[in-house]
């Protein structure tokens, strides 16, 4: 298929799924909580009314670290859906991250400096267990390429098992859920104010909507990586993982970012490295 | 019953992600300049609900030597909801009539800039 | 000169010279001589047997070795240029040029701030420049024992340079540091012994083509010289204590050139250890090395501190990479060591500049740089986006090296992962650190010298060149260099090239886009509650008082303290010290 097509469809198709998925997962959580829950559209409503109202700044250009957030996680998913290097898939990834954080950072506010600290303690929680996502993919198909790895013709889950709950483990971090939400908080949560994105608004509040959306379809388009013999079981999976993550949302609590540093470094290492290091006895053996 | 989100209204505790300011209790000389730190804080379009008899106009307390009055001494204010102390089903009204306020003053906007 | 060398090999071909071998012999050996000698003095004022100890050790050594020993020290070749050589007489070439023009500037501010002191500006410049061609010398020998003599010339000039400042402090890490070079220099000569005694050959392009078993003992011996100089776990406190000196010392020294020697020599050999216990091991030792000082950089917040964990950090890597030995991972470690030069001295020099203008090397301090001194924050956040940052130098560096792992040994990846996340740690707390702006004073860029500007802006702009051109190089003389050695070759795949310049162009949008936006749009006061106050920087506490805000950053000392970290990633590595030589002996 020609690359500029799946171009455009991924650009114009992820704003509108990730924006259904969003409203979705209010009006699940709004049941959840015996409440019924706002308008399925609602999402866009809210985009489009943040685009019409004024735009405040308090330092010059803070608005456009989050323009280049959305600029590059755009450019992050089109690597992946167009079939590129997963790992540096991976590193932009980081690089968009980055972005976003500087700009919590430019604001100079109290409350979105402890905001960006917290954010990047949660990058540097989730970080190694992408990597290592990564490496076990690589392993088990030899190539760090989306489109080798979605060629591989053979269900992954069962020698990446234990790279798959890791993978689960720090999906709360990304998707901005408890317990892990430690610096911004997915809707209606306060979370010191509201943490890195406190002093963005208007406009650039509804860019970072937008950017969330893209995140949230990137970060859910990984689960299907371990599916590539059969990708309707993946999908399958991943609203049965999109279902789970806001369930814990709504059982669970926030935790310090301590407690959280400390469980996703150690949920890596068990789940993540003991898989390597399973695999790695596996090869051995068979050569 | 009381959800407010089904209107697609989030609680949110940033003036600046804020359109509308639900507001209670009089205005005294040291929360003045606060609350109109925090409104001009909120970016346009946007509107501001006073709710229950002492954001009105200082109900019991509006002799007292401290109070200045009602929220309306310090921000403009452009839905009023009575009561002490107000009924739910009031005050979601008064945030629904909230809405219609904000819609005229963004077409109002809207126009303007055309 | 470099670029004369570099354009030689560009076709692809070695220079093997033979350079008047008899009496050059000679003479390095009396300047060998005259320069123990010099040490032994020095060592004694101070009273430090130790050094003492092993000059004298080396001196004998290398005296028996050259007159007693009957065999014919003649090397066929003595000087050879070949592709990597030329890569690194790029690097010292350039970058050594650079730091010494901002030398120039930093030495007369020095000279301000330190009227006490005597003026000893020409010894300090003469020691640079004995130092730059003694690095020139260790990349053009192919003779081993003049190699070793290059070598100890750059101890030396080490050594002089931190002590520079002649203070309590400075004189005592400068022989913490000579100390150190020393017991290197000591596994170099008996590594020559070995070489001659059993193989009778000192050149390195013999040494290369001679079978693994007999070569890997004095290879892992100078593997061990190269580590120290590098300043690995556990030897690394050297490297620490040398950040008394003067900052293009710093830069010059122990970030871009002297410690890049060690890790060179180690990754010459690094066909030899390749798929060896031994390398391994040394492999190990960098990454322990890699993780666990990234780790204990967090918690600095002395700049030029950070920037030596930093630094030792990333030599990790590339010992990492020459203790795997594949084509894939030498591809990695070279190009490691051409980014991390260009981007730490860049750093080094700034975080020079910053501290005479602030008088501070805290990184709280340099809050707001952006606006008191834009230019030169610039600088520091194309820097320090070249050490981390996609699709920048290192990161290309780092992506390389995970892919030489995932297919050896994927375990050490694991743990290379972990570090690089806590390499995003620091740098991405101290990029917000300049941009944070509560209320900075303006415009204190005006008494920045013209030397320091021009070279710290012609540094930025190579970081940024390099990455640009990296396929350029990678196909002119790495993969040639590879090619030689392994009969294949790595690169990176066309796709990702052009997807890494895409994305390198975008990235370089933003500074230009930064400079005219915003200029429109209404600016209020961060959200405090309610309770700003005109000043910026303030609210108004319950009292009715004024009372200032700060944020500063998180150091997560109780994590990774360094009194914590420390003493374990020293024990780690000296177990791996230890199976080392145990393997040594074995053999």
């Amino acid at each position: 298929m020609n690359i500029f097509l799946i171009l455009i469809a991924y650009i114009i198709l992820t704003p509108l799924t990730g924006g259904l998925l969003t409203g979705l997962d209010r009006i699940i959580t709004a049941r959840m909580q015996s409440r019924i829950g706002p308008p399925l559209l609602q999402p866009f409503y809210d985009v489009a009314k943040l685009f019409s109202k004024e735009n405040l700044v308090v330092r010059k250009a803070q608005n456009l670290f989050i323009i280049f957030h959305l600029l590059f996680l755009i450019v992050t998913g089109a690597l992946f859906f167009c079939g590129g290097d997963f790992l540096l898939v991976v590193f932009a990834f980081a690089l968009a991250g980055v972005f976003f954080i500087l700009g919590g950072y430019r604001t100079s506010s109290p409350y979105s400096h402890i905001g960006s600290e917290r954010e990047l303690i949660q990058m540097m929680a989730y970080e190694p267990m992408l990597i290592i996502t990564a490496i076990g993919l690589y392993m088990t198909t030899h190539s760090f390429n989306v489109f080798d790895i979605m060629s591989a013709g053979k269900p992954l889950l069962p020698q990446l098992l234990g790279i798959f709950l890791g993978f689960l483990f720090i999906l709360p971090i990304k998707m901005r859920k408890s317990p892990f939400d430690l610096s911004m908080s997915h809707h209606a949560h306060q979370e010191l104010v509201k943490g890195i994105t406190t002093e963005f608004s208007g406009p650039t509040l509804a860019l970072l909507e937008i950017a969330h959306w893209f995140e949230l379809i990137l970060i859910l388009g990984i689960i299907i990586l371990f599916f590539p013999n059969n990708v309707w079981l993946g999908l399958a999976v991943e609203c049965a993982v999109f279902f789970l993550v806001i369930l814990v949302d709504n059982t669970f609590a926030r935790l310090r970012w301590q407690t959280v540093l400390k469980a996703s470094w150690l949920a890596t290492f068990i789940l993540g490295m003991g898989n390597i290091f399973i695999l790695s006895i596996l090869k051995i053996c068979h050569s | 019953m009381y959800d407010v989100e089904r209107f697609g209204i989030i609680n949110t505790g940033n003036p600046k992600h804020a359109d509308i300011l639900l507001i209670t209790g009089a205005i005294n000389e040291q929360s003045k300049s606060v609350v109109e730190n925090l409104y001009n804080q909120m970016p346009d379009p946007k509107v501001v609900v006073a709710i229950g008899a002492c954001a009105l106009s200082g109900g019991v307390f509006a002799e007292c030597y401290n109070i200045m009055g009602g929220v309306d001494k310090a921000i403009p204010v452009d839905v009023y909801v009575p009561g002490c102390a107000c009924k739910p089903e009031n005050i979601i009204n008064g945030v629904v009539q909230a809405l219609s306020v904000l819609e005229e003053k963004h077409n109002k906007k809207k126009n303007k800039s055309l | 000169m470099s670029l004369f060398c570099a354009y030689g090999t560009l076709h692809g071909n070695s220079f093997y010279f033979s350079a008047y071998s008899s009496w050059a012999s000679i003479l390095i050996f009396v300047l060998e001589a005259l320069l123990s000698l010099y040490i032994v003095t020095l060592g004694i004022k101070h009273q430090r047997p130790l050094v003492v100890g092993l000059v004298l050790a080396q001196f004998i050594a290398i005296t028996y070795l050259e007159f007693f020993s009957g065999h014919h020290l003649e090397a066929k070749y003595n000087f050879f240029i070949d592709q990597f050589s030329a890569i690194m007489a790029l690097i010292i070439g350039i970058i050594g040029t650079l730091i010494c023009v901002f030398a120039i500037g930093y030495m007369q501010d020095f000279k301000h701030h330190h009227e006490e002191q005597p003026d000893r500006r020409p010894f300090f410049f003469f020691l640079l420049f004995v130092f730059l061609s003694a690095m020139f010398g260790i990349v053009f020998s192919n003779n081993l024992v003049w190699l070793y003599f290059f070598w100890e010339v750059t101890t030396a000039c080490s050594f002089l340079l931190i002590g520079y400042t002649r203070t309590e402090e400075a004189t005592r890490n400068a022989f913490r540091a000579i100390e150190v070079n020393l017991i290197g220099g000591l596994c170099f000569v008996i590594a020559l012994g070995i070489l001659i005694y059993s193989t009778g050959t000192i050149e390195i392009n013999k040494l290369l083509t001679i079978s693994k078993a007999a070569a890997i003992i004095p290879v892992a011996l100078l593997s061990i010289a190269g580590l120290t100089k590098s300043a690995q776990l556990p030897v690394c406190d050297w490297l620490l204590g040398a950040m008394v000196a003067p900052t293009p010392v710093s830069a010059l020294l122990h970030s871009s050139t002297m410690v890049k020697a060690g890790v060179y020599l180690v990754l010459r050999f690094a066909s030899v250890l390749q798929g060896t216990l031994m390398g391994s091991t040394i492999a190990m030792i960098g990454a322990v090395t890699f993780l666990f000082t990234s780790l204990i950089a967090i918690t600095e917040n002395n700049a030029k501190r950070l920037l030596a964990y930093s630094t030792i950090a990333n030599l990790g890597l590339v010992i990492l990479c020459a203790g795997i030995g594949s084509a894939q991972a030498v591809w990695a470690g070279i190009l490691l060591i051409i980014f991390h030069a260009l981007a730490k001295g860049l750093l080094f020099l700034c975080v020079g500049t910053v501290e005479h203008r602030k008088h501070s090397r805290e990184i709280e301090m340099m809050e707001g740089l952006i606006t008191s001194m834009p230019g030169l924050a610039t600088f520091m956040l194309i820097g320090m986006a070249g050490m981390f940052l996609a699709p920048f130098g290192m990161l290309i560096s780092k992506w390389a090296v995970l892919k030489a792992l995932v297919d050896v040994n994927p375990l050490l990846s694991v743990i290379v992962a972990f570090g690089g996340a806590a390499n995003l740690f620091f740098w991405v707390k101290w990029m917000g650190k300049l941009l944070l702006a509560i209320t900075p004073p303006v415009g204190q860029e005006k008494d920045v010298s013209r030397e320091e500007f021009v070279s710290l802006g012609i540094l930025a702009v190579l970081t940024v060149l390099i990455c640009a051109l990296f396929p350029l190089i990678s196909s002119c003389y790495i993969e040639p260099y590879l090619y030689s050695l392994y009969d294949k070759s790595v690169s990176m795949s066309n796709g990702n090239i052009i997807i890494m310049l895409i994305m390198l162009g975008l990235i370089l949008l933003f500074p230009l886009i930064s400079i005219n936006f915003d200029r429109s749009t209404k600016y209020v006061a961060p959200y405090l509650g309610g309770a700003n106050t005109d000043t910026p920087g303030t609210f108004k506490d319950s009292l009715g008082n004024n009372r200032p805000f700060a944020m500063k950053n998180y150091l997560l000392d109780e994590f990774f303290a360094e009194k914590k970290l420390y003493p374990i990633g020293v024990g780690l590595t000296w177990i791996l010290l230890i199976i080392m030589f145990v393997l040594l002996f074995i053999k």
